[in-house]
Formats: structure tokens, sequence, C-alpha cells
């Protein structure tokens, strides 16, 4: 094939035309824009996220405090009385 | 930038944001026109515009103005079809006659004699054999020897260097007449 050859086949396909786009084709766009969500400031994005770090706190604390009274209770004294005890030995052995 | 499309934007950006399906009515035949160069499905084409209007929407505010909004949009479509090619090119990009109707087949058999192709063919079979060609190949041959844009004007609208440019183009070109040649031998075994 030379470049002839390319050339008019180049020249047939530019005078393709385009299919015409479908009726409400902006419509169409305008539902898609619609579903995008909106964009948000940084204070919108705080406030969205302020829930779900309250909620992460107050697991953690008790998820503490129901290890501290399985602990005291079943396993061991707690470490406040486990503390003096230590002292009390290490004052006791001098 | 038209006075018009100026005075839309400026409407858009105060918030009237219904108004920019009338940007869209306006600029839709020109999108479909460039996107169709790289994309000859029906209903793809239709997604790939769809996307080209909604990149448009979230680039909105850092449009200012210096370009006609004309120009901007056609920015944005050629990028649009760059990453379809990119996508498609991952799942195919073995060339085959299997695509190509009688007519197109004939041509390549007798392409040394005077016969005449369709344009629809002509543009299929340019789609085909342009498989063989990276993405950014096919964009800058497609805005150059489809679209009759000059190396300066490809570069705003790719966003290459004119080295890269001019370098794109031949290469493509060589690989092309390849394709081309390919699809002929076969076509005449056929």
């Amino acid at each position: 094939m030379n470049q002839k050859q390319i050339e008019r086949l180049f020249k047939a396909a530019r005078s393709e035309s385009a299919p015409l786009p479908e009726e409400n084709f902006e419509a169409r766009v305008m539902r898609a824009i619609r579903r995008e969500p909106a964009e948000m400031t940084l204070l919108e994005q705080l406030s969205r996220l302020l829930p779900r770090l309250a909620a992460a706190a107050a697991a953690v604390i008790f998820l503490c405090i129901a290890a501290d009274v399985c602990l005291s209770n079943f396993v061991q004294p707690d470490m406040d009385s486990g503390l003096t005890q230590l002292a009390e030995q290490w004052l006791f052995a001098k | 930038m038209s006075d018009q499309d100026a005075e839309l934007l400026v409407r858009i950006r105060n918030g009237a944001s219904n108004d920019f399906s009338e940007l869209v009515r306006r600029h839709q035949s020109q999108v479909f026109a460039i996107l169709h160069r790289y994309e000859r499905d029906r209903h793809k084409l239709e997604d790939l515009a769809q996307e080209t209007f909604l990149k448009a929407w979230r680039s909105l505010p850092q449009f200012d103005g210096r370009a006609p909004f004309a120009h901007w949009l056609s920015r944005i479509a050629v990028n649009v079809a760059l990453d379809h090619l990119r996508k498609i090119k991952r799942l195919q990009n073995e060339v085959s006659l299997a695509e190509l109707g009688d007519d197109a087949l004939d041509w390549l058999r007798h392409a040394d004699e005077r016969q005449e192709l369709e344009s629809r063919q002509a543009a299929e079979l340019l789609a085909v054999a342009m498989r063989e060609l990276s993405p950014a190949e096919q964009v800058v041959l497609t805005l150059q020897e489809l679209e009759g844009y000059s190396i300066k004007e490809i570069c705003a609208r790719t966003g290459s260097s004119s080295v890269a440019v001019r370098v794109r183009a031949m290469r493509a070109r060589k690989k092309l007449r390849t394709a081309l040649e390919r699809l002929t031998t076969d076509a005449k075994l056929k």
C-alpha cells in the first residue's frame, strides 16, 4: 500500500459525519450531574466525620472499662493495688 | 469565547446549575464529532460524551475563560478519548479482517485500482488498522489527518510538546502503513 492510497483512505474517512446525539441527551447529562456528590467544605467534612469519631472514642472507653473490670474481678488484682503491693515488698525487702 | 457562552457560564457560576444543560445542547454535536473518531459504537460514544460533560462540569471552577469554551471542551474530549483508547488497548490490540465489511475487503484487494471507498467503510478500515498504534499515536494521527489540525493546534489539545507530536505522527504513519499492508495481504489470501 503506497502513500497515495493511504491519503485516499484518509480523505474518504474525513468526510464521514458523526451520529447525532439522542434527543434529550442534555437531560441525561444533567441527571448524571445531580447524582454527583456535591463538593464539601472542610467544616462540612469534619462535621460529617464527628459522629464516627465520637462513636469510636466511646467504643474504646467501653472496651477499657470492660477489660479493667474483667481483669480486676477474675484474673488478677487491679493495677493500683498491684503497684502498692510491689512498693511494700520493695520497702520491706530493704 | 462567544458572548452567549460567557453569559451562561456567569449564570452557572452564580448558582444556576440547570443552565449547564444549555451549554450541553450547544456543544454536544462538537463533542460527538470528536469522540466518534475514536469510538464507533453508538452506546459507548454516548457514554464517552456524557463523561466529557461531567468532567467539564467538575472542572468548571478552573476554566479561566481565556480560551473559547469550545476549545477547552474539545481538549477534555480528546483526553477522555485517550483514556478510553488506553482502556480498550489492554483488552484488544489484534488487527483482524473479521470486523471489516465486504466493500472494505474488496477495496484492500484492489487498492491499486481507482476504486473509491465510502466514508463509513474507510473510517472502519482505519479504526481497525489503527489498533496497531499506541493510544497517543492514534490521537495525534486522528487530529492531524482526520480533523486537519496543525502541529501547534495538536500541542494545545493534547498538552504535548511539538517534538513529541512530530515524532508520534511519524511513528504512527509508519505503523499504520505496516498494518494496512498486512491487512491487504490477508485480504488477498482470503
